[in-house]
């Protein structure tokens, strides 16, 4: 059994009921149940792209949350070691000049300062880290995308704006296809990276 | 007479965070960017500590954690696991496997040295 090349599915849409296709496909002497099958492999590519697009956008806006959180951590620890830097530099003038208690003790709370202000920076340089694992889980995503846009090619109509030829034996190897990519994608989406910004992380001793 | 800590991340970037701040701590750090690198760095070398990744190339943390309990001398070895991973099944494989503790990234630096504090022990 074959679908005839010569009906035009690509204005369908994904709210066709049953009789409606098989009316459409009395009409131009196709399959009723073959066309079904067709119909129903396109819905679910078309919302396989639709999904997958949606994760790798989700991912971006984290990764793009995560870049935001960094930069605006690591400016804000340079505007306060510049702050203490200066603040230093004029206590140690003025305990050369006179040499006094509250001097020190200020000179002791500007190195604590500077201190937690590194602590700051170590945190918020992890980003480049976490940043990269995002990337790689998008791009692995992407990747699979690109193969199983490539292997369901046959699903799109032909130049001329027809349905493609397709054979029984085609429609079978599609429906897997399009099962085998789904799973695949289904096992890639474990992402290791859930922190949606730089705040310090959870610690748990066995 | 410093302690000695073994530091593995497939980041240069956290290689570098982790080791700063154990130096504050008077560790003096090893490094290994993947579990194997690790191993063989670890061969006739005594350590205090081993602060790992999970999700590495070439051999990841667990595969990792479970080599060096495996040999007699690094059984008892405090080894923290430091990763993006927060899932409480990834946690129980890594318990199981024979880590210390769990740290998620992004750690700061101040709570590592306390945890730090708390598994290894005086000299």
């Amino acid at each position: 059994m074959e679908i005839m090349p010569e009906h035009d599915l690509s204005t369908s849409t994904t709210s066709q009921d049953d009789a409606h296709i098989a009316s459409l496909a009395r009409t131009l002497s196709a399959d009723p149940a073959m066309l079904e099958r067709l119909q129903s492999c396109r819905e679910t590519v078309h919302e396989t792209l639709h999904d997958q697009f949606r994760v790798v956008t989700s991912d971006l806006e984290q990764l793009r949350g995560i870049l935001s959180d960094a930069a605006s951590k690591l400016s804000g620890a340079i505007s306060v070691m510049n702050a203490s830097t200066s603040e230093l530099n004029a206590t140690v003038r003025h305990l050369q000049e006179t040499p006094e208690l509250p001097a020190l003790v200020r000179l002791t709370e500007i190195a604590e300062g500077m201190t937690s202000t590194t602590g700051m920076t170590v945190q918020s340089l992890q980003f480049e880290d976490m940043a990269t694992q995002l990337l790689q889980h998008v791009s692995r995503r992407l990747a699979i995308l690109e193969s199983f846009s490539k292997d369901v090619a046959v699903i799109h109509p032909t130049p001329d704006h027809t349905l493609p030829y397709l054979t029984q034996t085609d429609l079978d190897m599609l429906e897997a296809t399009v099962a085998r990519y789904r799973q695949q994608l289904d096992s890639a989406s474990h992402k290791a990276v859930q922190q949606q910004s730089l705040d310090s992380g959870d610690i748990e001793l066995f | 007479v410093s302690k000695t800590a073994l530091v593995v991340d497939d980041s240069a970037t956290m290689r570098e965070m982790v080791s700063y701040t154990l130096k504050q701590a008077g560790f003096e750090p090893l490094t290994g960017g993947n579990g194997q690198e690790a191993l063989d760095k670890l061969t006739g070398q005594a350590v205090d500590l081993i602060i790992t990744d999970l999700n590495m190339p070439v051999m990841d943390g667990l595969s990792f954690i479970k080599a060096v309990r495996a040999r007699d001398e690094y059984r008892f070895v405090p080894i923290l696991m430091l990763t993006t991973e927060s899932q409480a099944d990834v946690k129980a494989q890594g318990k199981a496997a024979g880590a210390t503790g769990w740290l998620v990234k992004p750690f700061n630096p101040e709570m590592l040295l306390q945890v730090i504090g708390k598994v290894v022990p005086k000299s």
